[in-house]
């Protein structure tokens, strides 16, 4: 019977393999999606970093937008303060009040003028892209984790991994209406 | 220079190199004999290099005269004899340092405010070839192409490369990967045939079947070279299935992809079909590479009359010199410029150069015909300016 026992011996090899990759792969997309979630935090702390010299810059121009600004900086405390669900609502607010206040802009032509908030403009659109680029990244890598979840063989790890699908970011009906702002400033 | 002097210059160096060519081979085969007679065969390959220099001077006399009123009509500068340095090859980190280079057909300008150079190169390794005991090197070319720089008004963080199907621009020995190959096909014919025809059992040819098998091995090693990927840096997954099908791309997760927006996958997208052609590139700092594999742009074929290489050959000059615009123009450089708030600063001033004149109009890669720019050439091109585009009102 050796080479009955050959036989088991590489059928075993062969499934423990199998184990490993699979386990390997479910547990690298899990990883890949904490990271993009990571980068997509990291650029959402850079954009509130920005919000009190925003603030800042606009509030001596922007007299009547008061409220607006007030809210802008509330709405930063409390995504400074808050974690999951509830975080993502508040950056998600975040971005459309700030739309609010730039489509406002037109109506305050000295601001166009202020090298300092044209540079702060600057930097926020590069935030704004930098975002735009995480939240590419976390989808990506929320389909492809949504994938192995649903794919056999990794689907029977997973499971027992515990692990449950991912929503992936989708973009608000509000935010798609937010002006160019570029555009704005080229007027 | 006139057409008709061109024309004269032509005739005349075609009949000097060509009876240097037949002189320089009637000494070669008679310098075959040995002994004394092989300083013929020295000086027949003096001859023949000399015939191969003086079609060199002429082929650049010719695109002196055909290519620079063309680029100085599209507000470019252009340099047939002059091409990029070793250095500037090499710092997009696309290409493994070559042994040798040629670099020629330097294209400078601006377009739309976007200040660019390219450059025909061609890259070779040195390969160490062993016939009958004797090791000789001879120059085995793993690029051909045209090289762009463009000069951003924008920087990025990091670097961001693409290129074919993962693989970058390297050195392939093709006769390893060949002569395996033959002989693992050949291998498996012979086991074949011996089980077959010869009467061997499969027990005979068990050995050599184990060893016909682990020859694989070698030949997948050269393929895997083929296929390697840009060193220390992230695979980066991009959204465009046309894209991924034409490039892989490299870097940073997140800088990769505020670069490459789904609608500069797009534009590369439809730059890799415009050219048809292999394209590498790389975004570092404030500078754009693009390497685009196989091809010479302003080859002169010099057994022709210039009169009608002209009206052969100028539309198509013409073409390749504006394709810089289109890339600006699909990939748009200057609108993402604006987008990012860039304040361009023109690298011209200040290093005692004065920027060329501005393109008025580009064509479009939709197929148009190209425009004829509003731009005025100098004066010693006017009359071939005048031949090629028409008179100007």
């Amino acid at each position: 019977m050796p080479l009955m026992s050959a036989l088991i011996l590489v059928f075993a090899s062969a499934l423990v393999l199998l184990f490993v990759w699979v386990y390997n792969t479910v547990v690298a997309r899990k990883n890949q999606v904490e990271n993009a979630s990571g980068a997509i935090e990291a650029q959402l702390k850079r954009r509130r970093d920005l919000i009190p010299n925003l603030v800042a810059a606009v509030k001596q121009y922007m007299t009547y937008e008061r409220d607006l600004l007030e809210k802008l900086t509330q709405l930063r405390e409390w995504a400074e303060r808050t974690q999951g669900e509830e975080h993502f609502k508040a950056e998600g607010e975040l971005s459309r009040v700030l739309g609010q206040i730039w489509a406002r802009l037109e109506a305050y032509p000295d601001l166009k003028a202020s090298g300092n908030f044209l540079q702060l403009q600057a930097a926020l659109t590069e935030v704004e892209d930098s975002i735009a680029a995480a939240r590419r990244f976390y989808n990506q890598a929320v389909t492809d984790y949504n994938n192995v979840l649903e794919q056999i063989p990794f689907t029977f790890i997973a499971r027992a991994m515990g692990l449950t699908r991912k929503p992936v970011f989708t973009i608000p009906e509000e935010e798609r209406a937010v002006p160019d702002l570029g555009e704005l400033f080229r007027k | 220079m006139s057409l008709e002097e061109l024309e004269t210059i032509r005739k005349k160096v075609l009949l000097h190199s060509r009876g240097l060519l037949f002189l320089g081979w009637v000494l070669i085969l008679l310098g075959l004999g040995g002994g004394w007679r092989s300083l013929l065969l020295l000086v027949g390959l003096y001859l023949i290099g000399l015939a191969r220099l003086q079609m060199r001077d002429l082929q650049a006399k010719f695109k002196e005269t055909l290519v620079t009123p063309l680029a100085e009509a599209l507000g470019f500068r252009y340099s047939p004899e002059r091409g990029f340095s070793r250095e500037e090859i090499l710092a997009p980190g696309l290409f493994p340092s070559p042994d040798d280079y040629d670099s020629e057909d330097l294209v400078e300008g601006e377009v739309n405010g976007i200040p660019f150079a390219s450059s025909d190169i061609v890259l070779y390794d040195e390969v160490e070839v062993k016939i009958n005991n004797t090791t000789t090197y001879q120059y085995q070319e793993f690029f051909r192409g045209t090289l762009y720089r463009f000069h951003l008004p924008f920087s990025i963080e990091g670097e961001v490369r693409f290129g074919p199907g993962g693989r970058r621009i390297q050195v392939v020995h093709k006769l390893p990967l060949f002569v395996g190959t033959f002989i693992y096909v050949v291998g498996l014919l012979m086991l074949v045939v011996g089980v077959l025809f010869g009467g061997a059992s499969v027990r005979d040819v068990l050995p050599f079947g184990v060893l016909w098998v682990l020859s694989i091995f070698p030949i997948l090693a050269s393929t895997i070279r083929i296929k390697k990927g840009f060193e220390g840096s992230n695979r980066v997954v991009l959204e465009s299935s046309e894209f991924e099908r034409f490039y892989d791309a490299y870097g940073d997760q997140v800088e990769t992809r505020k670069l490459l927006t789904p609608r500069v996958q797009e534009a590369l997208v439809r730059l890799r079909k415009y050219f048809g052609k292999p394209i590498w590139g790389t975004v570092r700092e404030r500078y754009l590479w693009l390497a685009v594999e196989g091809r010479d742009r302003f080859f002169v074929p010099l057994n022709r009359p210039v009169s009608e290489v002209f009206e052969m050959e100028k539309e198509r000059y013409q073409e390749e010199l504006s394709e810089v615009a289109r890339v600006v123009e699909v990939l748009k450089l200057e609108e993402e410029a604006k987008r990012r708030g860039a304040r361009w600063e023109n690298p011209f001033v200040g290093q005692g150069e004065s920027p060329p004149a501005p393109k008025k109009e580009n064509p479009t890669l939709d197929g148009d015909e190209p425009q004829q720019t509003g731009d005025t050439p100098t004066r010693s091109h006017s009359a071939l300016y005048d031949i090629l585009f028409g008179k100007r009102r």
